[in-house]
């Protein structure tokens, strides 16, 4: 069978997210070439008010990189437009002239923006909000000019706005209606709306309707119906978008507002599909990014053949990108198309919910300040779930896993499929800018699998964004006075430097006092047995702790078992006596449950058990008691030792200076732990790197033994 | 000690392969990347990615992540293995090959050719498991052939096979699961077993699907469900009489359905009159509102489809209850139609293919059934011998072992399988294998089977090894293999090629690659149940996977739904079956108060050959444990994480406590993946289904003590 050919037209979220879905069904099925019109890969469009607000980079909202389309063997040809579509020869021209001939098109134009007739409107210094080029521009003049106006307060051109201030603008909105984002919101959710913003700094004209753009060679201000003037350099345009379907019409497929299509984004030509902003699905055209998601998987289907429903059209939701302010929208919310069921205004903390019903079911809602239940409810309108759901579960403000997200532990767990910890998850957020779950899994795959920790992610990811970067950001604190560095950038510095003493160390690295006090002699003593074994006699501290700083092994009379507590003492004994460590360890071994040695309360447990040799680590006897952790099963009494050994040495490395094994292990994954004691080859490095470090400093000993003699 | 310094000569030596995750039916597809670590010390840093196909949808969970470290593990066995004087020593492979074809032919001479067992394993590819089973009949000449999918998907397959004439995992595709309106999950843990098909059912979820769950315990799965059936075990089949009562009842029937597709329904009709939903309710633990509820939400829904897995299926009544389900499917005539189906979700990686080319006792190749002379001719002809030459059938997997325990096999080669943990009853198992005259092991690494071998042949892992296997939906995978062999191992199919060789059989098996096997399976199986006729590596490369049946090269292959207008028995209608409502195999007394049930964890794979072996998984589930209400633990006096003895009738393991609200009180359980002292299977039952030879793992009456309280025995 030859590979069909496939033509998109559209660079687009849409039509990229269709080539996407179709790859994942068959990645060898189609040719694939892309039209796109702007000169840049394939980017989120949603993610430029990020840009503009300075959240994000031009870069970092990339989707799909030049390497992207190479791997998968697809043709991008960037900054052509199309500008004829020969439905008989199934070829389309662009205006280069490059031909491309198709067994299947998608027509994933998407849309532009709506520029109204208004006099002046193609005046320089007025633009539209749609592209990577628009924001440039927006950047370049904010340079330049003080003013700035954006005709539309809808949710693109509130983003735009803030975008402005953010510029350093001032920034007036115009709008027609009474109420901001009167689309999606009531006039209360507008007005709370609006003082957030005008708190802000934005200012807004509303009810106004703009008659013309004044100034002679460019843009100097806005004129209303009323009379009424406005100064601005830079008029920004933001009244809606009109899908491009010119192409379409002109070659003759059946359109209306946009490109007409059936359940399976067929067109009217069988050869043709159309997604996105320019198709119409029973009188729909949408503008949003979650239907366009759903269109694309629906064209993938039915292109390769696996489609078996087709799409039923989508509830259409918002989220306004402003920082600061929280609201979000769905389904049906005007009077007359449905009835509140539920409305809450919470003067103190600033939050309105309203939630609508239809024949019983809900139907639409509106949250302002907080929008946590945002998903949930977006699945109810989506379910068309009866509005008994709602009474049945009142919504706390936190949920379980809002609390729980809160107490875990960095290292902990949340997705288990993929091993994604809460501190990855918390990282992606604050170092890439995520904003929600969705593209926190597809950055650390977290909830990818399964999805049962979902709503775990969605609380982690609500968390992070609840605080700013220095309140989570973990506390990097100086060894003491003497220096600004800890005790992590002191290793890396001394591991990677080659030094010939310690003082030589403190000199590198600018100690604040030359001679160092106990504190920092003794923790630069252990690191240099750490990382200089063999010239270790400048440990002079040390030598002065090294007596307590051994293992010390506890060890009570067996009981009548398989177990050989004894020769495996001995042995742990002969292999670590003389390591250096950065805090006492003691260690106990028991064989089995019928002589009991404390093992869970050791710094390492040992204890003959029907499975093997188990082995503990972080147990603690004082305050604060701990319990040790299991860290590795052995069958083999040579294994236990290897075991032990390994973690020990692990210990050293890891470990700050005078951090207890309960300590270190709080702060490490017990799981990123095991992985390295059980794979053989780690543990064989731990365990050669531990004989090293004692052949050295055991020498040492005989040496200094001797010259005391 | 020099430091070790970064090498720069190694920078570019990166590997690239794409493979299939072994580790259960999914078969995700995925890449592995193999890059020289920084240190240059001939290390090697993996990285794993999913790859988008029509199954997985590019999803992994963490067995995939990590099922490349047992694979590079430093614990593969290179070398063929010969026990001299108690100790495993290295052999050349001349010498391994030599012993085990004079040991089989000098047992053959003295007893017969049905004193050699064979015995494989379904996570062989099904080139493999197609060469296992004619490398049995032709070159051993032996009718005792079986494997471990006898425990893993028997009772499914012959109720599938009774009922509608063929016996395919799903009868539907993976994209009806979001199209049904409500979905039945009997007996299966999806969220841990299969994790990457859960956003099918999440999906449905939101598209507005009733989910409903029937498992004794809370499980990650059940969590999802908006019926949860917690159901005591081993009374499957009753509950499903009780779902089945309220249909009839509420008359939730599709009666043209019924009338036109089915036959048998007069029968089940009259049965259902003697069903009394509160004795439902009594054997099952379950009140009859709920159960009336879930029936309602099934029935009066517009689709729908039933999962069962290992719950329902591994018990001594498994088939019938299957069966029973199967019932309910028919009597709403929900199969057959998008967002309709049954499915048997199978665990094992080739779980499916496995069973349908022959390596099972009873079976002939392309799911030919080796006691029907029409089908013995043709299979004989396609391996250019004479029907009668061909053996009858011979027994289920563990009635192997209860042979091997009575010295009527003598010798026992196992491929791909553990059968000292996996099988039920293990101490008896184990003096079994301990009495042989010659136990041969093909494996990768030292499991607990292997230890006892006399000799031990070290096969490639599923990095190296080409071949297709065949998922749960019935779509057969191509899994290309391009990584080297270690070591001296070989290809499974490669040693039964060379064992035939030095059997003087080798004119009948000669084959260059997996693909010359898998043409010849094609053939085998051309005019079969399971057709692979139509189906060509070419094709697979090409079209990334393929459903079976696939009789014809050019067509452009069904798309999977089966029984759209017919189903498979000769009048094309499917049969309805009535059932008794039983008590469980073994019932709680006295003695052994409570019922263990057994199942897997998310971190590893059957009986943990492979998986202990990757750090990582190891590192996520260290040790066994048994699950156990804290009601139930209190009144034994068993506290969290303590060393507790279980016991049942046929023996006792010791395993740490974990104490949940998750689990019925009556109920504990134990996961499977563990051998030695804490193998679950030293206490399992070894009665078995009379319909298909399914021992009843899921239901044994235990008593548990904790260990403390027992005196040290000095031995």
């Amino acid at each position: 069978m030859k590979r069909e050919k496939l033509v998109v037209i559209g660079n687009g979220m849409a039509g990229m997210k269709c080539v996407e879905e179709i790859l994942k069904l068959e990645p060898h099925r189609f040719h694939i070439t892309v039209f796109g019109r702007e000169p840049h890969p394939n980017y989120n469009r949603i993610l430029l008010s990020k840009v503009l607000q300075g959240d994000s980079t031009i870069d970092s909202i990339v989707i799909n990189d030049w390497s992207w389309y190479e791997e998968r063997e697809i043709k991008l040809y960037t900054g052509e437009t199309v500008v004829h579509l020969d439905i008989q020869a199934r070829q389309v021209t662009t205006l280069s002239g490059i031909r491309a001939n198709y067994d299947f098109l998608i027509i994933a134009t998407g849309s532009s923006a709506f520029i109204p007739p208004i006099a002046g409107i193609h005046k320089p210094g007025v633009i539209a909000f749609r592209s990577m080029e628009d924001c440039a521009t927006m950047i370049d003049y904010s340079k330049k000019y003080k003013k700035a106006a954006v005709i539309g307060g809808g949710l693109l051109g509130l983003e735009a706005a803030r975008g402005l201030l953010n510029l350093g603008m001032q920034t007036e909105v115009i709008h027609n209606a009474s109420y901001l984002m009167n689309r999606q919101l009531d006039a209360m959710a507008a007005d709370m709306l609006r003082r957030e913003l005008e708190q802000q700094g934005m200012r807004f004209w509303l009810s106004k309707e703009t008659e013309s753009i004044t100034g002679l060679n460019r843009a100097k201000g806005i004129r209303f119906s009323n009379g009424t003037t406005l100064e601005a350099d830079l008029i920004v345009i933001s009244v809606g978008i009109r899908p491009n379907i010119t192409l379409a019409k002109e070659s003759g497929l059946t359109t209306n507002r946009a490109i007409v299509v059936d359940d399976f984004m067929r067109t009217s030509d069988p050869h043709i599909y159309a997604v996105g902003e320019c198709a119409e699905h029973r009188g729909v055209a949408y503008g949003l990014v979650a239907p366009l998601y759903e269109q694309g998987k629906v064209l993938a289907g039915s292109l390769c053949g696996t489609q078996a429903a087709g799409y039923e059209g989508s509830v259409p939701y918002a989220q306004l990108k402003v920082s600061g302010v929280e609201v979000f929208s769905v389904g049906s919310i005007q009077q007359g198309e449905a009835d509140t069921a539920l409305q809450v205004y919470d003067g103190i903390q600033g939050t309105y919910k309203k939630i609508t019903m239809k024949d019983g079911k809900v139907s639409g809602a509106i949250l302002f300040g907080s929008t946590a239940e945002g998903t949930t409810l977006l699945g109810l309108v989506k379910r068309g779930a009866p509005i008994a759901e709602l009474a049945a579960k009142p919504k706390e403000d936190q949920s379980d896993e809002d609390s729980i997200a809160v107490s875990m532990s960095g290292h902990e767990t949340v997705c288990a499929c993929n091993a994604v910890t809460k501190s990855s998850i918390i990282c992606a957020v604050m170092e890439d800018g995520l904003q929600t779950a969705e593209q926190v899994r597809d950055r650390t795959k977290a909830s990818s699998s399964c999805g049962g920790c979902r709503p775990m992610v969605e609380a982690i990811v609500r968390y992070a964004l609840r605080y700013d970067k220095e309140s989570l950001a973990p506390e990097v604190a100086a060894i003491c006075s003497c220096t600004a560095y800890s005790h992590d950038m002191v290793k890396s510095a001394m591991k990677s430097g080659v030094f010939m003493n310690i003082q030589e160390v403190m000199a590198t690295l600018g100690w604040l006092n030359p001679s160092g006090c106990p504190t920092c002699s003794d923790a630069l003593a252990y690191y240099w047995t750490l990382y200089y074994p063999q010239l270790t006699k400048e440990a002079s501290a040390q030598d002065r702790n090294r007596d307590s700083r051994n293992l010390i092994l506890h060890v009570p009379s067996p009981a009548i078992s398989g177990f050989n507590t004894t020769l495996l003492a001995k042995h742990l004994h002969q292999a670590c006596q003389y390591l250096t460590l950065p805090s006492p360890v003691k260690g106990a071994i028991s064989s089995g449950i019928h002589s009991p040695a404390g093992v869970l309360v050791h710094d390492i447990g040992i204890a003959g058990s029907p499975a093997g040799w188990e082995i503990y680590a972080g147990g603690h006897a004082e305050h604060p008691v701990k319990q040790g952790q299991l860290i590795g099963i052995a069958e083999s009494d040579s294994l236990a030792k290897e075991l032990a050994i390994a973690i020990l040495q692990l210990y050293r490395e890891q470990a700050e200076y005078g951090e207890r094994v309960w300590k270190w292990l709080e702060r490490t994954s017990i799981d990123e732990i095991r992985e390295l004691v059980l794979h053989v080859e780690h543990r064989m490095d731990l365990m050669s790197r531990a004989e090293a470090a004692a052949t050295y400093l055991t020498s040492e000993r005989l040496g200094e033994h001797i010259c005391s003699q | 000690m020099q430091p070790i310094r970064k090498s720069s000569a190694v920078k570019d030596a990166l590997v690239v392969l794409d493979t299939q995750c072994p580790f259960c039916s999914v078969q995700c597809k995925m890449r592995v990347v193999k890059e020289p670590d920084a240190t240059g010390a001939n290390r090697f840093t993996y990285s794993i990615e999913g790859l988008p196909n029509a199954a997985s949808e590019g999803r992994l969970c963490v067995k995939g992540r990590n099922a490349h470290q047992h694979a590079v593990s430093r614990d593969r066995i290179l070398q063929p293995l010969m026990k001299k004087n108690g100790q495993h020593v290295p052999v050349t492979w001349e010498e391994a090959l030599n012993t085990i074809a004079s040991s089989f032919q000098t047992i053959t001479q003295a007893h017969g050719a049905d004193a050699l067992g064979v015995y494989g394993g379904g996570s062989l590819t099904n080139e493999t498991a197609y060469l296992l089973g004619k490398f049995s009949r032709v070159a051993l000449g032996t009718r005792y052939v079986d494997y471990n999918g006898r425990f893993c998907m028997s009772a499914a397959a012959s109720a599938g096979n009774k009922t509608f004439g063929v016996d395919r995992g799903l009868t539907c595709r993976l994209s009806d699961i979001p199209l049904a309106r409500c979905i039945i999950l009997a007996g299966t843990n999806i969220a841990e077993c299969q994790p990457t098909l859960m956003p099918y059912f999440t999906k449905a979820k939101e598209n507005g699907a009733i989910i409903i769950v029937i498992d004794p315990r809370i499980t990650a799965t059940a969590d999802m469900a908006d019926i949860h059936l917690q159901v005591k075990p081993g009374t499957d089949a009753a509950l499903a009489n009780g779902l089945l009562k309220v249909l009839f009842e509420e008359n939730l029937l599709d009666h043209s359905f019924i009338a036109n597709r089915t036959s048998g329904y007069e029968q089940l009709k009259a049965h259902m009159a003697s069903v009394l939903l509160e004795e439902v309710a009594e054997l099952t633990g379950l009140k009859e509102a709920i159960i009336r509820k879930a029936a309602l939400a099934y029935g009066l829904a517009e689709t729908g489809i039933i999962f069962t897995a290992r719950g329902v299926e591994q018990q001594t009544d498994g088939h019938v209850a299957v069966r029973n389900f199967l019932n309910m499917v028919l009597a709403t005539g929900k199969i057959g139609k998008v967002g309709c189906g049954y499915g048997a979700i199978t665990g094992q990686g080739n779980g499916q293919g496995g069973r349908e080319h022959g390596q099972k006792s009873d079976q002939l190749p392309g799911y030919r059934s080796i006691e029907k002379e029409e089908d013995r001719r043709y299979v004989a002809g396609v391996w250019g011998i004479e029907p009668d030459e061909l053996p009858r059938k011979g027994v289920s997997a563990y009635e192997m072992m209860e042979f091997v325990h009575r010295q009527e096999i003598r010798s026992l080669f196992v491929m791909g399988s553990n059968p000292v943990v996996s099988n039920p009853n293990a101490n008896l198992v184990e003096e079994a294998l301990e009495s042989l005259e010659l136990l041969v092991v093909a494996d990768m690494f030292m499991s607990e089977t292997a230890r006892m071998a006399h000799i031990i042949l070290p096969i490639t892992a599923y990095l190296e090894n080409t071949g297709t296997l065949t998922n749960l939906e019935g779509r057969v995978l191509l899994r290309e293999s391009t990584a080297a062999a270690p070591g001296e191992s070989l290809h499974d199919w490669a040693i039964l090629c060379q064992l035939a060789e030095k059997l003087g059989k080798q004119h009948y098996f000669k084959y260059d690659s997996a693909q010359d096997i898998f043409d010849e399976l094609r053939l085998a199986s051309r005019g079969g149940l399971a057709d692979y006729y139509g189906i060509t590596y070419e094709r697979l490369r090409r079209e990334g996977s393929v459903y079976w049946p696939c009789p014809s090269t050019d067509e452009d292959g069904n798309q999977g739904m089966m029984f759209e207008h017919k189903f498979a028995h000769p009048d094309g209608k499917a049969i309805f079956f009535p059932v008794n409502s039983k008590l469980p195999q073994e019932i709680p007394d006295e003695r052994y108060p409570l019922i263990m049930t057994n199942g897997r964890v998310l971190a590893h794979y059957l009986t943990g050959v492979q998986t202990h072996k990757s750090p990582s998984l190891a590192a996520r589930s260290l040790e066994n444990y048994v699950e156990m209400h804290s009601a139930t633990a209190r009144k034994h006096r068993i506290e969290d994480g303590e060393w507790v003895e279980v016991t049942s009738r046929r023996g006792s393991f010791s395993v740490r406590s974990r104490i949940t609200d998750k689990i019925r009180e009556d109920t504990v359980f134990v996961p499977m993946h563990w051998g030695g002292l804490q193998n679950v299977n030293k206490a399992t039952s070894p009665e078995l289904d009379p319909d298909c030879k399914m021992p009843g793992f899921k239901t044994s009456a235990v008593h548990i003590a904790p260990l403390r309280l027992k005196s040290y025995k000095s031995e």
